[in-house]
């Protein structure tokens, strides 16, 4: 399974790839991105199962990178961490094709969650 | 200014706990207001108290008119949060809830969506870390820069301060403010132990 973690804080990318379950991440290739331009071209290269994007990041933001994404690939499975956890940016997001929303920090209680729901099935 | 105080991964750690502290606190005020808050990444830095003043000269125009709420938070984590925010500002958030402004609202506005930006944040970072605080009553005044300086003592009562500054474009309105998180020397070794167990 090829895995993208979209994320400026480099801290952030490793707490998000330490809470993915040991069973998954041994069985995975993990890539990273530090904004949301690096994450559109990294996923035209890799072509990753899962996605993981922060939406509050320089150079492209993720509401945008989301848009590019969802646009090429009406099939990409992006999860969004984020901190920015108002309503409307919920809502949008959801809207723009993400699968779910989850507040920073991520734990790996929850990771497992988005594991069985969006890929085992 | 030039002092280090956290390595590059320590700094890493800090800024990712203040964006999820602030992302956390802008979006309890948005909701509040019915509006999006574009947030942008809060400018993070951390320094010695005694260059506070410096700091907040470098930040601010020295003939404007200033907002300044300040409220004590005590716990495990001890210290005062300062939050400046300039009379413009200050206008534009308070017109956000009330199509009448008035002098008077301005302020007690101002007072209301600060000590809940701040306490939020506050509450937040704690949680992160780890501990538990409690807040006394904020307080608020209209202050020039050379007020600030002349009738405040941040740097007797404090060794380190988080320097956070932020840029809220709430629709059309820019909210600028800055926030500064003063900590007593043993609150920032807590800080400083705790993102290293972090970063473990």
């Amino acid at each position: 399974m090829k895995i993208l973690v979209v994320d400026d804080s480099s801290f952030s990318r490793k707490m998000i790839i330490k809470a993915i379950p040991e069973e998954i991440k041994s069985q995975s290739e993990i890539y990273e991105a530090e904004n949301g331009k690096e994450a559109v071209e990294k996923y035209e290269e890799i072509n990753p199962d899962l996605v993981f994007l922060d939406l509050t990041m320089p150079v492209m933001d993720g509401f945008e990178a989301l848009y590019h994404i969802r646009s090429r690939h009406p099939d990409a499975t992006v999860i969004i961490i984020s901190a920015d956890i108002q309503q409307q940016a919920v809502k949008e997001v959801m809207e723009l094709g993400a699968r779910a929303f989850v507040k920073k920090p991520i734990s790996p209680e929850k990771m497992r969650e988005i594991f069985e729901k969006f890929v085992k099935n | 200014m030039d002092v280090v105080m956290l390595n590059h991964e320590e700094k890493d750690v800090l800024q990712e706990m203040v964006n999820i502290s602030f992302g956390s606190a802008t979006a309890i005020i948005a909701d509040m207001m019915n509006a999006f808050a574009k947030l942008a990444v809060p400018s993070v830095e951390i320094i010695d108290a005694k260059d506070i003043f410096d700091i907040i000269l470098e930040k601010i125009d020295r003939n404007g008119k200033y907002f300044l709420v300040t409220q004590m938070y005590m716990g495990d984590f001890e210290g005062e949060t300062v939050f400046l925010i300039d009379y413009d500002s200050a206008y534009n958030l308070a017109s956000k809830f009330d199509s009448i402004v008035m002098e008077e609202n301005i302020s007690d506005l101002t007072l209301e969506l600060t000590n809940i930006l701040t306490s939020s944040f506050i509450r937040s970072f704690a949680e992160l870390m780890g501990v538990k605080v409690r807040f006394s009553p904020p307080s608020i005044e209209l202050i020039s820069a050379d007020g600030i300086i002349k009738q405040h003592d941040f740097s007797n009562n404090y060794s380190k301060v988080i320097v956070i500054s932020t840029l809220l474009e709430f629709e059309k309105e820019n909210i600028k403010g800055f926030l500064f998180i003063l900590m007593k020397e043993a609150s920032f070794k807590l800080l400083k132990e705790k993102i290293n167990s972090m970063l473990e």
